[in-house]
């Protein structure tokens, strides 16, 4: 299952300015049509967890 | 913040520590930044007061759970409002109908119960999404195809309840539920068809039991909350093929749709197929709002005459074929030579998709609903090409009978009074979404910053249900904000219809803790106010 997830947010993962409060930001607010998610879709635990994961300084890392 | 009506924050916030030891107090959403993500993201009431909005929510894991939350509900008169995934966007989303509702989110409750290969059905939890059956599906490799609406994120039971479709054989999805379990308002759990047998072996494959077949009472209504039901899957078939037919005269809908009745009845067309009208549901200019707004809406001639100067066909419609090759292939060539008698018509042949399909042909694939993929290809918001977009939409769905003398009245009427509304509304394709109708499927734009233009959207809205309902045409399903409008068109004898609904709301749900208002439901005490 990770492969499909770690397709879905290649564009994601390329970027280099998400900031943890920008994810959760987008996550929590929804943008344009898109809805906000709930936290029983993502908790607040694992909204954490992914933008630290998609954080500048983690990305860097990973690539 | 939102309490429920006529109740004391002194009182709510009892209740709401009750919830918590049920639930867990980490699922008993409370804080205003929680409660808000329950909003109709697509509200056309956005900011305004009548902007329906829960007073809290709360997120039950079990069944048992929701039975004690319906035991707290009873016992404090809190009015209860059960979403499953609360993806029901353009119908009013998560936000109850009676604001100061409690959201009972189900999106816990995410569990793929069985998948049979065997006999091809499923038992499914209500949080459960297609993009969850789907991939528990191709994770154990079963040859199974499921149906899709278009988002993926929804849930099945959510989605079959308020009576939605997606496009394979299997699209009619309320046509598709096999076997459910309720628990009622007062707690208790019940399983209809044969799941009432202690030793049911054939819950999910035989749906009416024995005596009164209830389920139906409990899609698009307030009688209980759904925690598991059956859906009959379709196995993946060898070939789907696509055949794109256009006519290019005005009058040639007549023939049109008579030929595709014939074969939806007749069994050679089992999926969704879809007509539309390049010249009525195209581009329209001044000459086109003259021709249609001429006493009885223009000529024959005048109209080929205009579709010709646009160098259009007039219609153009869309069949899909599943099976194995040699049955898809022969259907598809009926289909053909039945619609080879209409003068100047034209077939294009395809896509063609064969199975299986590997990972990456599925992901690639440019038309995933048709294959039963779960995506959210639609979500595509701005674009370079479009570059504002309206924050939301409402939809709004008519049936439509399958004859081409209602579908050119239809496509005239409603593109009419949509341009004469002048707020974007934009009128949809022609589709069979379910078996024997066509579904009209328009949409009217909201704005989260524009409360005036909100406020004309909603008078167009309203204006629309009327026009439609003159005409014959009901809404096959109704946006929250407007469900008493919608279920008032289905007044035959005095409402009759409605009372026998509130006779039996009075029974199942004494004190109307579930889902107040939901298609024009309402308790006693709030009947008449609404």
């Amino acid at each position: 299952m990770s492969h499909r997830i770690a397709r879905a947010w290649f564009a994601l993962e390329e970027r280099t300015d998400l900031v943890p409060e920008l994810n959760g930001m987008f996550v929590r607010n929804g943008l344009s049509i898109v809805p906000p998610f709930r936290k029983t879709e993502i908790s607040d635990a694992d909204l954490a967890t992914l933008a630290a994961y998609l954080a500048p300084a983690s990305n860097s890392s990973l690539q | 913040m939102t309490l429920p009506p006529g109740m004391s924050q002194r009182d709510f916030s009892a209740a709401l520590r009750q919830l918590e030891t049920a639930v867990g107090k980490e699922w008993v959403f409370s804080a205003p930044e929680d409660v808000a993500l329950y909003r109709d993201a697509y509200s056309p009431f956005w900011d305004e007061e009548e902007e329906r909005t829960a007073s809290a929510a709360v997120a039950p894991d079990t069944v048992e759970q929701v039975q004690s939350v319906m035991r707290i509900a009873n016992e404090h008169r809190i009015p209860i409002y059960p979403i499953s995934t609360g993806r029901n966007l353009a119908y009013g989303g998560a936000a109850p109908v009676l604001s100061g509702s409690v959201v009972l989110d189900l999106k816990r409750m995410n569990r793929v119960l069985e998948v049979s290969e065997e006999n091809a059905y499923a038992l499914v939890e209500p949080g459960v999404s297609y993009f969850d059956l789907y991939r528990d599906i191709q994770d154990r490799g079963l040859k199974l195809m499921i149906d899709v609406p278009t988002p993926g994120w929804g849930s099945l039971i959510g989605n079959a309840l308020d009576h939605g479709a997606g496009v394979t054989p299997m699209r009619d999805h309320w046509s598709t539920q096999c076997g459910m379990e309720v628990v009622l308002a007062n707690g208790e759990v019940l399983r209809t068809g044969t799941g009432a047998m202690p030793n049911a072996k054939t819950w999910q494959q035989y749906k009416y039991g024995i005596g009164p077949y209830i389920d139906g009472i409990f899609s698009q209504s307030n009688f209980g909350v759904i925690t598991k039901m059956g859906f009959w899957l379709l196995p993946e078939p060898e070939v789907v093929r696509a055949l794109r037919v256009t006519a290019p005269r005005h009058d040639d809908v007549i023939k049109m749709v008579e030929i595709m009745s014939n074969l939806t009845y007749s069994g050679v067309i089992d999926s969704q197929f879809t007509l539309a009208s390049p010249v009525l549901n195209g581009p329209r200019d001044a000459e086109l709002e003259a021709l249609a707004a001429r006493p009885g809406g223009g000529t024959r001639e005048e109209w080929d005459r205009y579709a010709e100067s646009k160098d259009r066909p007039f219609w153009s419609a869309r069949f899909t074929f599943y099976g194995p090759q040699p049955v898809v292939d022969a259907r598809w060539e009926y289909a053909r030579q039945r619609y080879s008698t209409i003068p100047g018509v034209q077939f294009e042949d395809g896509p063609t998709y064969r199975f299986p399909m590997s990972r990456e042909q599925r992901e690639q694939a440019p038309d995933k609903g048709m294959l039963g993929i779960p995506s959210l290809s639609n979500f595509t918001g701005r674009t370079p090409a479009t570059p504002e977009v309206a924050d939301g939409h409402m939809d709004f769905s008519v049936i439509v009978p399958m004859t081409g003398h209602d579908v050119l009245a239809a496509l005239k009427v409603i593109g009419r009074d949509f341009a004469a509304a002048g707020v974007g509304a934009r009128m949809g394709t022609i589709s069979s979404f379910h078996l024997r109708t066509f579904i009209l499927i328009s949409s009217f734009p909201t704005m989260r910053a524009d409360r005036e233009f909100n406020r004309r959207v909603r008078a167009a809205y309203e204006r629309a249900v009327k026009v439609t309902a003159d005409n014959g045409w009901g809404q096959y399903r109704s946006h929250a904000a407007f469900m008493d409008l919608a279920v008032s068109k289905y007044s035959f004898n005095d409402d009759a219809l409605s009372r026998f609904h509130t006779t039996l709301k009075d029974a199942v749900d004494p004190n109307g803790i579930l889902s107040a208002g939901r298609y024009g439901i309402w308790p006693k005490d709030m009947r008449g106010s609404a």
